[in-house]
């Protein structure tokens, strides 16, 4: 049996070796760590196992996407993230049941609110799947005849369950109406941008009647009383649910403003020369740091930290 | 899609001859280990490579004078976030409903397998239902999270409540679990290098 024991260990510590350089932060002397491991042929042989295990479980039922968002799954979700939390605590209330049952639709608006920087789902009573992103504030005002919700600020993904009463969200002064959908509303500092991913809806001016309709693949944006119907990439738009930002050949200023939704720190550039300068690429939402290793490694620029602020300005020559 | 994280279009950078030596000696002694690297991260062969000599260009646009010794930690810096990117974005498309076998294509182990391996991979899909059935529901959810959502440690932990090493762990316990029951099913006792 000591064969099976050594070959055991010598799989765990490579599965050990795995998930450490899956770390977003690894450092380069892990890196250099595993190498010298590697370099015994035992561990190399165990190394390519976990490589061949994981290929099998990638092969597996449960590398599948989940089938439909809109399953219950998000109840369990939720039931899990309470026990998880009542562990950390040190207390389980086991009286208390984990799983609790839909709250019924209540007249009292709902409010939902994310901080800066946080994403949540929500499902409402209807089923309807909503994501919050970054900063955003959502009231819920469902009644008999209308599923109505408003943004009152930040962005939302819809993912609206099919039903005979229409979905309704108010933003900005416009309407948008559908009945099992899929579609991202911004509410922006300077207009209203609506996306729609999947199925139909119509876009209306707050209590009229006349609107547009809006194909997957075409965003409606409002913007100082002009209305406009783009095509957009839509999985771009709603590429914030994954926390990534994507940008092709945006201005450094707009991809600032944009990557400052989501923290705290803020990133300032004041050279109007530098903020023009343009760049396409894929950042993490949030991870300022993150983005400015790479900026450096594309602009000559140097930053300069204060407090919450970070001014990026062109290196001094 | 493209892979790479950022290319700076516009004003092209000063080269020097002497540049291009120091790069072209990092380049046959690093590229190799960064390819290595950048594969143990990411699941395509082609993506890796692209994602390698993206970072070479980068690392030369950028930072024209620096010496080999200076742009090794920059070049693995460079592969590392954009091996974190690709995987985002990878994981981005698939969540949009993109075939499966688009996403499989560029896998380590090919998915056509022959009659008679089927048989095997059958079996041990088997075996990986039964482990993962048997895992805590945290440890199986943090194993789901990492490898088929693509999340970070950090944003595991913050779902879960629990810390980031607790996530790396469970993940390495899960990974460890299923491969010993998949060592064990298949008769093979010995160590595979004795």
């Amino acid at each position: 049996m000591t064969g099976n024991t050594t070959r055991a260990a010598r799989l765990e510590a490579a599965a050990g070796w795995y998930a450490e350089l899956q770390d977003e932060a690894l450092a380069a002397d892990v890196w250099e760590r595993f190498c010298l491991w590697e370099r015994d042929p035992a561990n190399a042989a165990a190394f390519r196992e976990i490589e061949a295990t994981l290929a099998a479980l990638d092969r597996s039922r449960f590398a599948r996407p989940k089938v439909s968002r809109r399953t219950p799954q998000i109840f369990v979700w939720t039931g899990m993230v309470a026990a998880a939390a009542a562990l950390a605590f040190g207390v389980f209330a086991l009286t208390q049941p984990v799983t609790e049952p839909a709250p019924a639709p209540e007249p009292e608006p709902q409010i939902h609110t994310t901080e800066i920087g946080e994403q949540r789902e929500v499902r409402l009573a209807d089923g309807t799947n909503v994501l919050l992103n970054t900063a955003t504030q959502l009231e819920v005002a469902f009644t008999e005849d209308e599923r109505l919700v408003r943004l009152a600020k930040g962005q939302a993904l819809f993912d609206v369950q099919p039903g005979d009463v229409p979905f309704t969200v108010e933003a900005g002064g416009r309407r948008t109406t559908a009945l099992g959908t899929r579609f991202d509303v911004y509410l922006m500092p300077d207009g209203l941008a609506v996306t729609l991913v999947e199925g139909v809806v119509r876009v209306a001016r707050a209590g009229t009647d006349e609107g547009s309709f809006l194909a997957a693949g075409e965003q409606l944006r409002v913007s100082g009383g002009e209305v406009r119907v783009l095509s957009v990439d839509a999985a771009a738009v709603t590429g914030w649910q994954a926390g990534m930002l994507q940008f092709r050949d945006a201005p450094l200023g707009d991809v600032i403003a944009e990557l400052n939704r989501y923290s705290q720190v803020q990133l300032r550039v004041d050279d109007e020369g530098l903020a023009a300068e343009r760049l396409s690429g894929v950042f993490k939402a949030g991870d300022q740091e993150l983005f400015l290793e790479s900026l450096v490694l594309y602009l000559p620029v140097e930053v300069e930290r204060a407090g919450e602020v970070i001014l990026v300005r062109r290196l001094a020559r | 899609m493209s892979s790479g994280v950022g290319c700076v279009d516009g004003a092209s950078r000063e080269r020097s001859i002497q540049v291009e030596a120091t790069l072209s000696l990092i380049f046959r002694t690093q590229y190799q280990h960064l390819l290595r690297f950048c594969r143990v991260r990411i699941r395509s062969e082609a993506d890796a490579e692209d994602i390698v000599q993206n970072a070479f260009l980068a690392a030369r646009r950028a930072y024209p004078d620096k010496k080999a010794d200076e742009l090794r930690p920059l070049l693995f810096t460079l592969v590392r976030n954009m091996a974190i990117s690709h995987l985002k974005l990878h994981w981005n498309k698939y969540r949009h409903g993109e075939d499966i076998n688009e996403v499989g294509r560029g896998y380590a182990c090919p998915h056509s397998p022959t009659p008679e391996n089927q048989l095997i991979v059958t079996e041990s899909l088997v075996i990986i239902e039964e482990v993962l059935a048997g895992m805590s529901a945290r440890r199986r959810e943090a194993l789901r999270l990492h490898r088929y959502e693509g999340l970070s440690y950090e944003e595991i932990a913050r779902r879960l409540s629990v810390s980031s090493a607790a996530v790396k762990k469970h993940v390495a316990r899960a990974v460890a679990e299923i491969a010993r029951r998949l060592a064990e099913a298949e008769g093979r006792g010995e160590d595979p290098a004795e």
